[in-house]
């Protein structure tokens, strides 16, 4: 009973403290709410930052190649094995690829057989380079590279005469294509078109994937295909995934710098504020001490009031963190953000360490305060 | 010996760098004495009940206060007696702003022991100001103030009240009032020690002790030197 009266007390004083000096406390709780919500907004970019930045940078295109490595093309049944490596939900596009040599007009150019669709997801940079075509391949249409539509003359609504042996296709050409790679000088048909006109039945020479995971994880995955697989030979394309683990290594570190610069800053702002309240109640602190207030006594209140400042900062930062956090996620990744727990303790635990490295120095004065010299009458 | 005296100095001297602010002072105040410590500005006057009043500690010489040496004691130890034997009132008051009367004498208990809003009424009620327990320091007069400063001073029933120019801001009504109450704290057997300027306050007093360039001189010396200070 009597010790619910010192707390109660205790907490009038700490109300008081607070209404008080309403200015400067708002600018206090404004830094650390700030702080808080970077941590808060950026560690939950960061956990979902990985998944999201790897999905965007499946715009490079394939990350790994499987290639024959006898003469011996790829059969569908070994294509349908090698797809049950990669998880479905990671796997963005598996294209296998059916090269072959053709006539068309004076020149002979590589006749690429594919599906469309998926060659559509491992080469998602690949756009039509004409007006007035389509990127589409239906039965009886194909695709050509820009360079080839330079070389023959052919433009997209154009019939093309491929030849291969004896075999003559008349194909439309329903679009020119540009990659500015060796996609410029091929030619796209549909596998089961280039099988009919070069008489294999193999399903691909070459499979192009683009897989959602880290370099070591498609090591492993290219590990177990070769293993299983002699006549193939699955590579990651190195030049993508590294190049992916370094954008995301850059973005990791950056916004690790961002926060730290606004944890330094926001911890300078609130020791200098709470430094001029500690100058602006130095009369208050030498009456207490003249009453009989020790230096922890002192201290405690403090903490208390840099705690309390340090909590109430701490979740008003983890919900505008999660907005922020939110709001990022919306316009650089188009998808919305999943709200983690876990964000919440280490938002709170970083505030509560801003409102107590910030206190160190204010306690400090506090401490060294003399009643005799403060409260000495003018 | 001991028991009968409030305060001994022996031999102190308070030092600023250069400058000795209280000089080799002996002085014995007992128990239950009304004492006044008089002097111009500078005179070392406060530097002096500072020291009394365990608010700094001598360069040299040794204080005891109640039979206890507080001379060497660490700081924490100072800020116990001071917690215990001590009651201070001041010239500006030194209120909490954002504490009404009420709750700025329940601060000394709460440093003290355990805040107890019947007693610190009661210290209030003795001060003339039940009807303003509730009021905040700045919805109170001068006067008014400074019987909430007495009310704090007296709530922990210490030894020695010590009091710096107490009535230096107020008006002499209220200057009446807060010597009646000292007074009576007096006559109750209560230690008051006073700093003051003022010669009128200072003969309400039992005894004066007059204070030049640090040191203690004579009320002869005083008076000549001093005359301006006293009215009649």
């Amino acid at each position: 009973m009597a010790h619910n009266k010192k707390i109660s007390m205790f907490f009038h004083m700490l109300k008081g403290a607070f209404f008080r000096r309403r200015t400067r406390l708002v600018i206090v709780l404004l830094s650390i709410t700030i702080a808080s919500s970077m941590v808060s907004g950026m560690s939950t970019l960061y956990a979902d930052i990985n998944s999201k930045m790897e999905k965007e940078l499946r715009t490079y295109g394939a990350n790994m190649i499987i290639t024959k490595t006898g003469k011996k093309q790829i059969s569908l049944g070994q294509t349908e094995a090698i797809k049950k490596y990669f998880k479905k939900d990671k796997l963005v596009g598996f294209s296998p690829y059916l090269f072959g040599n053709v006539d068309l007009g004076e020149d002979r150019f590589i006749a690429v057989g594919i599906d469309l669709n998926n060659f559509k997801k491992v080469n998602p940079y690949i756009k039509l380079a004409l007006k007035g075509g389509s990127y589409r391949l239906n039965d009886k249409e194909l695709l050509i590279g820009k360079n080839v539509s330079i070389n023959t003359g052919l433009a997209p609504g154009d019939i093309a005469k491929i030849k291969e042996n004896r075999e003559v296709l008349k194909l439309k050409v329903s679009g020119v294509i540009e990659s500015g790679g060796v996609e410029d000088d091929q030619v796209f048909i549909k596998t089961a078109e280039l099988q009919k006109l070069s008489g294999l039945n193999s399903s691909a020479d070459v499979i192009y994937v683009s897989y959602i995971g880290k370099q070591n994880t498609l090591q492993s995955i290219a590990k177990k295909i070769n293993a299983s697989h002699p006549s193939l030979e699955a590579k990651i394309i190195t030049k993508i995934s590294k190049s992916e683990g370094s954008i995301l290594q850059k973005i990791t570190s950056l916004v690790w710098l961002v926060v730290l610069v606004i944890f330094i800053s926001t911890i300078l702002c609130v020791a200098a504020t709470l430094m001029s309240m500690i100058f602006e109640r130095k009369k208050e602190i030498g009456l207490k001490k003249s009453l009989g207030a020790s230096n922890t006594d002192i201290l405690f209140e403090y903490i208390s009031e840099g705690s309390a400042l340090g909590f109430i900062g701490g979740i008003l930062g983890w919900l505008l963190g999660n907005v922020l956090a939110q709001f990022m996620s919306e316009s650089i990744f188009n998808s919305a953000i999943t709200i983690r727990l876990f964000t919440l303790p280490l938002t709170m635990f970083i505030s509560l360490v801003i409102a107590g490295v910030s206190s160190i120095f204010p306690a400090r004065l506090a401490f060294n305060i003399e009643p005799a010299v403060v409260l000495k009458d003018e | 010996m001991n028991d009968f005296n409030s305060v001994i100095l022996e031999s102190v001297t308070k030092s600023y760098g250069e400058v000795k602010a209280v000089k080799n002072m002996n002085l014995r105040i007992k128990k239950g004495e009304f004492v006044a410590i008089m002097g111009p500005s500078g005179s070392g006057k406060s530097t002096l009940l500072n020291l009394i009043g365990c608010l700094d500690k001598p360069t040299t010489g040794k204080i005891i206060i109640d039979g206890e040496d507080v001379t060497s004691v660490k700081s924490r130890k100072l800020t116990e007696i001071r917690r215990d034997k001590i009651g201070l009132i001041f010239q500006q008051f030194h209120l909490v702003p954002y504490l009404t009367a009420l709750e700025n004498v329940m601060l000394a208990q709460y440093y003290h022991s355990m805040p107890d809003a019947l007693e610190a009424k009661e210290a209030l009620a003795e001060v003339g100001l039940l009807d303003r327990i509730n009021h905040l320091p700045r919805q109170l007069s001068g006067g008014e103030q400074q019987r909430v400063c007495v009310a704090r001073a007296l709530i922990n029933d210490p030894i020695l009240i010590l009091a710096d120019e107490p009535t230096g801001n107020l008006d002499e009504k209220n200057e009446e009032i807060v010597m009646d109450i000292f007074k009576k704290l007096h006559m109750e057997g209560r230690t008051l020690v006073l700093v003051t300027h003022d010669v009128e306050i200072g003969k309400m007093t039992q005894r004066r002790m007059y204070l030049e360039h640090g040191a203690l001189i004579t009320p002869d010396h005083f008076a000549s030197h001093h005359s301006h200070l006293i009215k009649d």
